[in-house]
């Protein structure tokens, strides 16, 4: 233990930082005075506190880890500092941070499995759809389809719309977010854009500007739907005879004495759990069909235009002629290209009931022959 | 430890990716992929696109052409339908392969 004695290191490098406020809460009790985070007064190392925990008054070493990505260009304690008492015990400092992939997503185990991370110097052009979880520590110029979740880290940024379960945001964000579940802004997260999300999570240090609309039909339900009413009767004895409308003075003596008996109203306020299907598409600027499952990512969407990406029909010359009425008689009309022609009825006789079959047909120049069977 | 990044298998991008980190696609890929260190399709990928990075291994589908800049190797479950140019050009015994191959200098010039 002696070894990782640090109360008596100095801690220049952590300056103004206060220890009190991590991401994770204090992970040891805070014992410190606040003057061991000035190098002038070193405490002395004669006395060592008895209390189990010898980096009591020190940050841990993940916080450590932490501030010094942040403050990049903060140099490390040097070994020998002619302040103290005794001889620095070397510091085992970790490994030189690595690249922010691992550091954010080990801290933060809320990913599921299945993460796919998108490394600091990508940059995505185009239009991504996944079923799996997302952590973006790069830059997507692509629209992105997920029925999971997307994490924006610090270092990404996401410069298009989202069409999300769940979307965390701790970076940089240009678009419009829809998410079936979820939506939340980290301290770090810079948004620019619309959100539509059931449940909304700002915190502190979140910037934002833009809309959010979060399902109002059925904020409204919950607010329009009465409160409950306490029940004031006593439950009636079965044995006691129904009370009968009594009439006159006597009734509203009898009236008096019991208990009025209150009918229930509903008496359970329905929250409802779901997911919204009814999100109203005349407040979302931007019209996309929304995803409930993977299989909804196969369907013909409704695409955003994105650059040279966008999927165009092509037009085939031949089939737009096909369409042009030709000059023939106004009454024949245009062959259509799902069905073939169908050829004119053919004329009948006008009333001889009496005709055999073969009689009412005369040679018609329009009788494909007998490929065509039927009327 | 390099930096990587893994598509995973159910994502499919349309586009371009660039990038200066070593990748593995897993899902489907259809576009551009430019990246300064290796590209690799594992046996799941798919991946119709123009590829150009330092290293290539395909141990899936690719469809597309290829510039590499030091090596391109077709893994035995590959299979890969497009031109190759690399110095230095692997197929492994049981990959498929349709197109062309031209090998040329390496950047230093050397062969």
């Amino acid at each position: 233990m002696t070894s990782r004695k640090k109360w008596n290191e100095p801690v220049q490098d952590l300056g103004e930082w206060d220890t009190s406020v991590t991401d994770d809460g204090p992970d040891e009790v805070e014992a410190a005075p606040p003057q061991l985070l000035s190098t002038e007064t070193p405490v002395p190392a004669a006395t060592p506190t008895p209390s189990p925990r010898t980096r009591a008054e020190t940050p841990s070493r993940a916080e450590r880890r932490r501030h010094r990505a942040q403050s990049a260009a903060a140099p490390e304690p040097p070994a020998a500092e002619p302040v103290e008492d005794e001889p620095t015990v070397k510091i085992d400092e970790p490994a030189p941070v690595e690249a922010p992939a691992e550091v954010a997503v080990a801290e933060r185990p809320t990913l599921p499995s299945e993460t796919t991370a998108i490394g600091a110097s990508i940059v995505i052009r185009g239009r991504l759809t996944t079923a799996e979880n997302l952590a973006v520590f790069g830059r997507i110029d692509a629209e992105i389809r997920s029925t999971g979740a997307v994490r924006v880290e610090r270092s990404g940024v996401i410069n298009a719309n989202m069409s999300v379960h769940t979307a965390s945001i701790d970076g940089i964000l240009v678009g419009n977010v829809r998410a079936t579940d979820l939506v939340e802004l980290l301290p770090n997260a810079r948004v620019v854009g619309d959100l539509v999300t059931p449940r909304l999570i700002v915190h502190e240090g979140a910037l934002l500007r833009g809309r959010v609309e979060m399902d109002g039909l059925q904020a409204l339900e919950i607010l329009e739907q009465s409160p409950v009413q306490a029940p004031t009767a006593q439950p009636r004895d079965p044995a006691e005879p129904r009370p009968r409308a009594a009439v006159g003075a006597q009734a509203v003596a009898d009236a008096s004495e019991r208990p009025p008996i209150v009918r229930k109203a509903t008496a359970k306020v329905t929250v409802p759990v779901d997911p919204p299907r009814a999100i109203r598409a005349d407040v979302v600027d931007w019209d996309e069909p929304e995803i409930v499952s993977p299989s909804d990512l196969r369907a013909p969407a409704v695409r955003v235009p994105v650059e040279p990406f966008a999927a165009r029909v092509p037009v085939d010359p031949s089939a737009v002629k096909a369409d042009y009425r030709s000059p023939r008689s106004p009454d024949a009309p245009p062959p259509s290209r799902l069905e073939p022609a169908a050829p004119p009825p053919r004329p009948r006789p006008a009333a001889t009931p009496s005709a055999k079959p073969a009689d009412a047909k005369p040679a018609d120049p329009n009788d494909k022959g007998s490929w065509f069977r039927g009327r | 430890m390099e930096a990587k990044t893994v598509l995973g298998r159910t994502i499919e991008i349309e586009g371009e990716i660039e990038g200066d980190e070593d990748l593995v696609v897993r899902g489907s890929v259809r576009g551009t992929i430019r990246s300064r260190k290796d590209v690799t399709v594992d046996d799941s990928g798919d991946v119709e696109a123009t590829i150009s990075s330092r290293n290539l291994s395909i141990s899936g589908k690719l469809k597309g052409n290829v510039d590499v800049k030091a090596r391109v190797e077709l893994c035995k479950e590959g299979t890969m339908i497009g031109d190759i140019r690399a110095p230095r050009i692997v197929l492994a015994d049981g990959s498929k392969f349709r197109g062309g191959i031209e090998t040329v200098l390496q950047e230093d010039g050397t062969p």
